[in-house]
């Protein structure tokens, strides 16, 4: 029984919708509801991080910072759409969420040893922050990647960390 | 493997300027809700969080524990298991926790449960992990790799790894704590307002609670979930304000520091200042 009715709580959760009184007592003058209404956070992504083309001489780097200005360093030309990770957090209105990224992350090369390396990664706002009075907000992540010169073609893949609490 | 390596990396070389990267991002799956954002055990006991897939596709999640230490500005750090002190390596042996690993339709949600046992022989206090939930990101098939390897192109695939963190906290014994508020200040730059200020903690354990500045009877701004943990004595706050919220902080301001409305909503602290 209670565990019904935890689930169906949660179940309003989901919805954004609370009914603290779900149990009606019209029909039983003994029922005594008691009802949890569970504080959420939910977490989706909007757009990947996205280094645009890369044409390699002898290496260098390209940022993408989370603020959308972007930036080439060496020899490299870099061309196309440069963009952040966009991320959308939905929770409690004004509650102050922390968001933790990675120092660095790796990329290898499928079927290979050889590496790239994205480093600074940042975040827009940065550190904490306070989810807007709708109830959600947005936030990006950008950092810097880096070319070797002589860069093995191939597909690098990787994976870097986000993730946000409340504090 | 090591001519194969040789010829495209001469192939490259000849053809450097011509050789156009393309970055070809994938979007993870995995979105995800977490209930409830925080746990507390008292003792020995149990509790249960759910996850729920709100993404249109199925994804695997993985449940872990992570330790985070506070820093002075409120901020977190990561703490490897390498660096964790007495403190943290006994709550994360007390703590056990199942499943560790979900698969989930679109829209089904899923209970884990966490149960606590501090040994008997540990110090009274607060032991606290971070639990995560984070969606692990779908394997590539090998066809879709080699795709892109035969153009002869060098394709950027990052996948972003994201969760979301809820703090465990372990409480053993009897345990008392406080706040302080001291120097609220404004600051700002060419683009936003805000108001900073120091707060103290006291004794055994973290506090938590919302920040409310009032004027008279008016609330000017509030600021849900500012916690102070046990590794830090204090920590700055920093409110963003509006400039409309910006103007009002003339004359005395009283900001209180209080327990969630939904735990009581007890005064923890309180200071009535002059703002500059």
């Amino acid at each position: 029984m209670r565990n019904t009715l935890r689930i169906a709580l949660v179940g309003a959760a989901l919805s954004a919708v609370s009914f603290a009184s779900a149990a009606s007592a019209a029909t039983s003058a003994t029922a005594n509801a008691t009802a949890e209404v569970l504080s959420t956070l939910t977490l989706t992504v909007d757009s990947a991080l996205n280094f645009g083309q890369i044409a390699a001489n002898t290496g260098g780097t390209v940022t993408v910072n989370a603020d959308s200005t972007v930036a080439s360093s060496g020899t490299l030309v870099s061309t196309g759409t440069r963009a952040p990770a966009g991320f959308t957090v939905t929770g409690t209105p004004n509650a102050n969420v922390v968001l933790t990224l990675p120092a660095s992350a790796t990329l290898t090369r499928s079927g290979g040893t050889e590496t790239m390396g994205i480093a600074g990664f940042n975040s827009n706002p940065a550190g904490a922050f306070q989810i807007g009075g709708t109830g959600s907000s947005t936030f990006s992540v950008g950092g810097t990647l880096s070319v070797a010169s002589g860069q093995v073609a191939g597909v690098y893949n990787g994976t870097f960390s986000v993730s946000v609490e409340y504090q | 493997m090591s001519l194969n390596t040789s010829i495209r990396r001469i192939a490259l070389g000849l053809g450097a300027l011509a050789a156009t990267f393309t970055a070809s991002p994938v979007l993870a799956q995995g979105d995800l809700l977490v209930a409830p954002t925080r746990v507390i055990i008292n003792g020995a006991g149990n509790a249960e969080v759910v996850l729920s897939n709100i993404g249109s596709q199925a994804a695997t999640y993985r449940i872990g524990v992570e330790l985070r230490r506070m820093e002075p500005d409120g901020d977190f750090a990561d703490v490897t298991e390498a660096e964790a002190n007495a403190t943290e390596k006994a709550a994360i042996e007390m703590l056990r926790y199942a499943p560790k690993r979900i698969t989930l339709l679109p829209g089904q949600p899923q209970s884990i449960r966490l149960s606590a046992r501090p040994a008997p022989e540990l110090p009274d206090g607060e032991y606290r992990v971070h639990m995560s939930f984070r969606a692990v990101p779908p394997t590539l098939s090998p066809e879709a790799a080699q795709e892109q390897v035969a153009a002869g192109q060098l394709a950027i695939r990052l996948t972003p790894v994201y969760g979301i963190t809820i703090p465990v906290f372990i409480r053993k014994g009897r345990l008392e704590a406080g706040a302080t508020i001291a120097n609220p200040r404004l600051g700002g730059n060419a683009t936003s307002k805000w108001l900073e200020l120091d707060m103290r903690r006291t004794g055994q354990r973290s506090v938590y609670g919302e920040l409310l500045g009032k004027r008279g009877g008016e609330q000017v701004f509030g600021i849900k979930g500012i916690a102070i943990y046990p590794e830090v004595q204090g920590r700055s706050v920093r409110v963003p304000l509006t400039a409309e919220q910006a103007a009002k902080l003339t004359g005395p301001i009283r900001i209180e520091y209080r327990e969630l409305p939904e735990n009581g909503g007890q005064l923890i602290a309180e200071i009535t200042s002059t703002i500059r």
